[in-house]
């Protein structure tokens, strides 16, 4: 699987949080912008892209297409990673000066994971005489979650689980339960750091290595997911609900109808499906 | 024996394709592939624009297959023969049947010798069917099927079902005729009443008794032409049928198990137990007995509490939240370069003589991303991407 070569989509959270303290944008960016370049120089065959989310907007990075790529190659490698940082830089900066303060809410990090499922799957489509392209999402995040997405996260991991990509994710700060299930679900490894300082090192550690030669390093046991529902009622996880059997909204307790599709429903008749508890 | 269901070559049933030659142009390699694909995306978004509106169905679905096992079967107008090409077939149907719909069950009836036996119990664990399925591969098919008994089999178990359930039947039905012990009108009638949807798909010609049945239930009646033409067939049932007018709707109880965690007793798990499975922590645990899983979803077999994840939940709202289809726009008119997913820089002419814009974020699409999108993402990054979309979900 090495020498085929390995596309690696890197989706960055540019939360304005980010700003926040000084140095840390720059060691942020920096270990980003580092850990491409190492993937890209690793090996000859392995591509690249990198999407960035912020609050306003997902924008794709690399490969750029709002200036011409004309910049002739002479001897390939060392330019093309210099052409990764021109780029990365150029978009960073005009995203950083575009954005007009609005409330501040998350980053839209699954409008990015969705643009880089469409990518990966035109690469495959377009190498489809040649080989199967190994391609796989790295998320790196530092805001926080509100549960808003919800639909669009699942929508994406379970498209990638078809596709058969994984969905890697770094967490900087604290830890995300909906996260976690993407890279659950799609097969990819989990972790969470609590210094930006740490960032790099830890790309190189867990993230470098392809899905398949993982297998063989002896990485941390993935912990327990949670894998409960919010109740549409509350938003509070539930370890047990009622599910409309019309659309399959999730309620705390026996409501007499649902506030999504309006239905009402039969109340004299026992409320559970298999009902007849074994007692 | 069975490809991609994009294959090219096979799609020569689909209507609409006379003519074929007219539409073929050589790409800039002097390959005429790439055009012949783009007529068979052009019906698929036809098939997907059929299926725009969102009527209420019968999410939760409990299907009986059942499969004609005689001596029709052993014909080998499909290879090798009917019998391993329908198994074949309907191996993937079961394992996308559970995935698409996961909170539905199914349930596996053969017919031969005149007679109807049940094989696999209407279950929501793919791995039973499947196992069900490899046996049959060894069984002989001989006599004659009896639709008849068949229907009966089903109706005994699909009668005693709640009221808020879609009761359907599939049948694969090879033979000419049918060996029945009585009168099938009776059986159709119970059938009938009890609201059971009965689909056909046939292997060979069209039978009066079978487009009666399909007729007075509402389901549907195809033939199939060769082995893709089945798949497609057969497939067409995995997404959820509109809700009948008699289905009652329910709150249902479930369960939303957790993972192992570190104080966790090594214990059996309930679903392999004839199997002597090996005692370990991991697996999932049902919040109203403990009883453990190693996979979901799942019925739990000591309280009966049907056992989900978040996502399997959300893997049917698609069914229910459909992405709006995209407008077809001619490129000119539009003023992207490239597509917002994929990045691909649109060409003036052959490839890109049409781009699709969502009415949501008014992002443009290229051809690709709209079927992928529509096919199998179920959401718009384009809406994703943006700060007030983002926050409802696109599809409604
Ligand atoms: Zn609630
Ligand atoms: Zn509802
Ligand atoms: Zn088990
Ligand atoms: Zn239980
Ligand atoms: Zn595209
Ligand atoms: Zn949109």
């Amino acid at each position: 699987m090495g020498s085929e070569g390995c596309l690696l989509v890197m989706v960055i959270d540019i939360h304005p949080q980010l700003a926040e303290a000084d140095q840390h944008a720059h060691t942020y960016l920096d270990a980003c912008i580092s850990f491409a370049n190492i993937h890209l120089a690793s090996n000859v065959r392995n591509t690249l892209a990198v999407i960035a989310a912020n609050h306003q907007e997902t924008r794709f990075l690399y490969p750029s297409t709002t200036e011409e790529q004309d910049k002739r190659q002479k001897d390939g490698r060392l330019e093309l990673l210099g052409l990764v940082d021109d780029s990365i830089e150029r978009e960073l900066r005009s995203m950083v000066v575009d954005k007009h303060h609005g409330e501040q809410t998350e980053s839209l990090i699954s409008g990015a994971i969705g643009r880089g499922l469409l990518y990966i799957k035109r690469q495959e489509t377009e190498d489809i005489l040649s080989k199967r392209v190994h391609a796989r999402i790295l998320v790196v995040k530092i805001s926080s979650d509100t549960g808003g997405q919800y639909l669009n996260y699942i929508n994406n991991y379970l498209s990638a689980q078809k596709i058969g990509t994984a969905i890697d994710v770094c967490l900087v700060g604290s830890d995300c339960g909906l996260l976690q299930q993407g890279a659950d679900i799609t097969g990819g490894c989990y972790h969470c750091i609590h210094e930006i300082t740490e960032l790099l090192q830890t790309l190189i550690m867990m993230y470098q290595a392809d899905v398949a030669t993982r297998k063989k390093l002896n990485t941390p046991a993935p912990e327990a997911v949670d894998y409960r529902a919010a109740c549409f009622c509350h938003r509070s996880l539930v370890d047990m609900g009622n599910v409309c059997s019309n659309c399959l909204s999730v309620y705390c307790k026996a409501v007499p109808l649902c506030t999504t599709c309006n239905v009402i429903f039969q109340t004299d008749r026992p409320l559970m499906k298999i009902g007849k508890k074994k007692k | 024996m069975i490809q991609e269901d994009d294959d090219p070559k096979e799609y020569r049933w689909e209507s609409g394709y006379e003519k074929t030659w007219e539409a073929l142009q050589e790409d800039e390699s002097g390959r005429l592939e790439p055009s012949v694909t783009e007529m068979i995306q052009r019906a698929k978004r036809r098939k997907l624009l059929e299926r725009e509106a969102s009527v209420r169905l019968g999410i939760m679905r409990h299907v009986y297959l059942i499969l004609d096992l005689s001596q029709a079967m052993n014909e080998q107008d499909l290879k090798p023969t009917r019998h391993i090409c329908t198994l074949k077939i309907l191996d993937d149907f079961i394992k996308e049947f559970h995935d698409q719909n996961p909170i539905s069950q199914l349930g596996i009836i053969t017919t031969q010798n005149k007679m109807a036996k049940r094989h696999s119990d209407l279950s929501n664990n793919p791995q039973r069917h499947l196992d069900c399925i490899k046996k049959m591969q060894k069984m002989p098919c001989k006599g004659e099927p009896s639709l008849q008994n068949a229907l009966e089999v089903a109706l005994s178990s699909l009668r005693h079902l709640p009221p808020h359930t879609s009761r359907e039947i599939l049948i694969i039905f090879a033979a000419l005729t049918s060996c029945d012990p009585g009168e099938v009108g009776a059986t159709l009638q119970k059938v009938k009443e009890d609201n059971i949807r009965v689909s056909v798909v046939g292997l060979a010609a069209e039978l009066h008794v079978c487009r009666e049945i399909t007729k007075e239930t509402g389901g549907s009646y195809s033939i199939s032409i060769n082995d893709m033409h089945l798949k497609q067939l057969i497939d067409e049932h995995l997404e959820p049928p509109p809700a009948s007018v008699k289905m009652d709707h329910t709150l249902i109880k479930v369960g939303f198990p957790h993972q192992i965690n570190a104080d966790a007793k090594p214990a059996l798990c309930m679903c392999h137990l004839d199997d002597l499975p090996l005692l370990n922590t991991q697996g999932y645990y049902c919040p109203q007995c403990t009883a453990k899983y190693c996979d979901l979803p799942a019925e739990c077999r000591v309280c009966g509490l049907m056992l989900v994840t978040a996502p399997h939940l959300a893997r049917s709202y698609r069914h229910l939240f459909p992405l709006k289809h995209y407008s077809e726009i001619p490129l000119e008119e539009s003023s992207a370069k490239l597509c917002y997913g994929c990045q691909k820089i649109f060409i003036t002419g052959a490839a890109d003589k049409y781009v699709y814009k969502c009415r949501n974020c008014h992002q443009v699409f290229c051809f690709n991303c709209d079927i992928f999108l529509h096919e199998t993402v179920h959401s718009c990054p384009g809406c994703a991407s943006n700060p007030t979309l983002s926050q409802t979900p696109s599809n409604t």
